[in-house]
């Protein structure tokens, strides 16, 4: 082999290389998350304060506000002088709104449910369905070195089984940017009464 | 009897020479063999890639050139910022994008009529900086959504082709270097818009490969028209491979135990193939890293601070000295 030949070969190497480096990426990490479903639907609550999504420690509110007893959802009675944010103002003063929804995974969409319908599911409160399949939240920035900008963030809710993720389309995400604490996951929905 | 003739003939010569050598038909390497076979010296050492040996020799002219360019640069920059806001869309498009293809197309028109002139040079500089910007407010302007990095990824690849396109044509260091840098942006904006779950790691890896492609296009490039660009490429290339190496190490055992083998792997290509001293400076750099890493993790507690600092400096000290008598034996000349 004639040397320009040689040298024609190991270029066209040095450039497929991270290109097929991102293919074998893609194809194994993509094919699993095609894959990947579950058989349960979920039920999730969000809170906005001032109409403000993605609000900062929101999530206690919700974590004060809602439970999981024998499988059921249940909305407690709040004492009137709660600071659930620790910010000096009362909840009762702080505007809050929750609302509660249901998630169709096989659809990935989610419809408003009022809390007398929540009610009726009974859920299971584990992060991981009966199926083996997670409900979790992630947020990256990306490359954690290179003198290049990092190019990625990614943020949101997931589906996720060993590696494999498949992004949720959960209501309000888009605003919600890497702030989480106005989502709380309530629980698997094992069944309908 | 005058000689005048033959001074005519040398100078026009010469000539002929620099302009091949700036249009890339000739490479420094080349020539550089050639007046070694000529006066007889084959020198056993490698030809030289580190950083010193490599400098361009940056003459006055072009020295004026580069602060030139550096102040157009400057210059556009905030005459664009002022206007920016009274500027409607096509205003906007033209004083980036327009821009950007006319310092281009200049720079092209003096690459055809003046090959040994570097004006041209200058101005593809200008146009590679402005140019990629341009096309990005061009796809906002357009009203293009942003909620996936596809948009931004088709445009910066349609940057790369053009710019691969007009390295194919002229064949200069300057075009090179803009295809390399809108094909590495082009990658990782691949990576992202084909993965947007990919996590740190993925990236990391992704460098890793980048720097070897890097380390391999700075080989090949040691006796081409883009020899001037081997420094450059490996610096990044072993910059990107050994730092996104390492910043696995922690996580990874497998990777806490390749991490040595790679950075002496480095050590012996820097001397035996690459014949480069930024490599080798680097891959000392990588070993010591690791070295200071490995003894934090696993002696620091039970030896103490104190003495493993004393252990440290030693074999530091070591290292330098290993890495210098390479240096003298394999890469000065």
């Amino acid at each position: 082999m004639d040397d320009s030949r040689k040298r024609a070969i190991l270029l066209a190497v040095a450039f497929a290389l991270p290109l097929l480096f991102i293919m074998v990426i893609f194809i194994t990490t993509f094919i699993p998350a095609t894959r990947l479903s579950t058989d349960y639907d979920f039920v999730y609550a969000t809170c906005s304060k001032n109409r403000n999504p993605g609000s900062y420690y929101c999530n206690n509110y919700l974590q004060n506000l809602y439970d999981v007893v024998d499988g059921r959802v249940r909305e407690r009675e709040l004492s009137a002088d709660l600071d659930s944010d620790n910010d000096g103002v009362l909840d009762s003063n702080e505007n809050y709104s929750t609302r509660l929804f249901l998630h169709d995974t096989a659809l990935n969409v989610s419809e408003e449910i009022s809390l007398i319908e929540a009610q009726r599911l009974q859920l299971s409160d584990e992060i991981v369905s009966p199926d083996g399949v997670a409900v979790e939240r992630d947020y990256s920035s990306g490359g954690s070195f290179f003198p290049f900008v990092r190019v990625s963030s990614r943020f949101g809710w997931y589906l996720s089984r060993g590696s494999a993720r498949q992004k949720l389309e959960i209501i309000g995400d888009s605003e919600r940017n890497y702030y989480r604490d106005d989502l709380m996951f309530l629980g698997w929905v094992l069944d309908e009464q | 009897m005058s000689n005048k003739p033959q001074d005519i003939s040398a100078q026009a010569l010469l000539d002929e020479l620099a302009s091949r050598i700036e249009s890339g038909a000739i490479s420094e390497a080349e020539v550089r063999t050639l007046l070694e076979q000529s006066t007889g010296t084959t020198s056993t050492a490698p030809s030289p890639t580190g950083p010193i040996a490599r400098l361009p020799s940056l003459s006055i002219m072009r020295l004026l050139y580069v602060i030139g360019a550096i102040f157009i640069t400057l210059g556009v920059l905030y005459l664009v910022s002022q206007i920016w806001d009274d500027l409607g869309a096509a205003g906007r498009i033209f004083i980036t994008l327009g821009l950007g293809l006319i310092f281009a197309g200049t720079g092209s028109y003096f690459m055809l009529r003046d090959p040994a002139r570097g004006q041209g040079t200058v101005f593809h500089g200008i146009g590679g900086c402005i140019i990629p910007g341009g096309a990005l407010v061009t796809l906002d302007e357009m009203g293009v959504d942003f909620d996936s990095t596809w948009p931004i990824t088709v445009t910066i690849a349609m940057v790369f082709v053009f710019y691969t396109a007009l390295t194919f044509v002229h064949r200069r260091v300057i075009l090179t270097f803009w295809a390399f840098t809108n094909g590495t942006v082009l990658t990782y904006l691949l990576m992202n818009s084909l993965l947007p779950t990919a996590s740190g790691e993925h990236y990391d890896y992704l460098t890793m490969t980048i720097g070897i492609s890097y380390l391999i296009c700075a080989y090949l490039f040691r006796s081409d028209c883009n020899d001037r660009l081997s420094p450059l490429l490996n610096f990044f290339g072993a910059i990107g491979f050994y730092g996104a190496a390492f910043s696995q190490v922690p996580d990874r055992v497998i990777m806490e135990m390749l991490f040595p083998i790679l950075a002496f792997g480095g050590l012996a290509l820097s001397v035996a193939l690459l014949h480069s001293r930024l490599l080798l400076v680097i891959s000392n750099l990588a070993i010591i890293a690791y070295i200071i890493y490995f003894t934090a993790e696993y002696f620091a507690d039970s030896i103490g601070w104190p003495v493993a600092l004393i252990l440290l400096g030693f074999i530091i000290i070591g290292i330098g000295y290993f890495s210098i008598s390479l240096n003298r034996k394999y890469l000065k000349q």
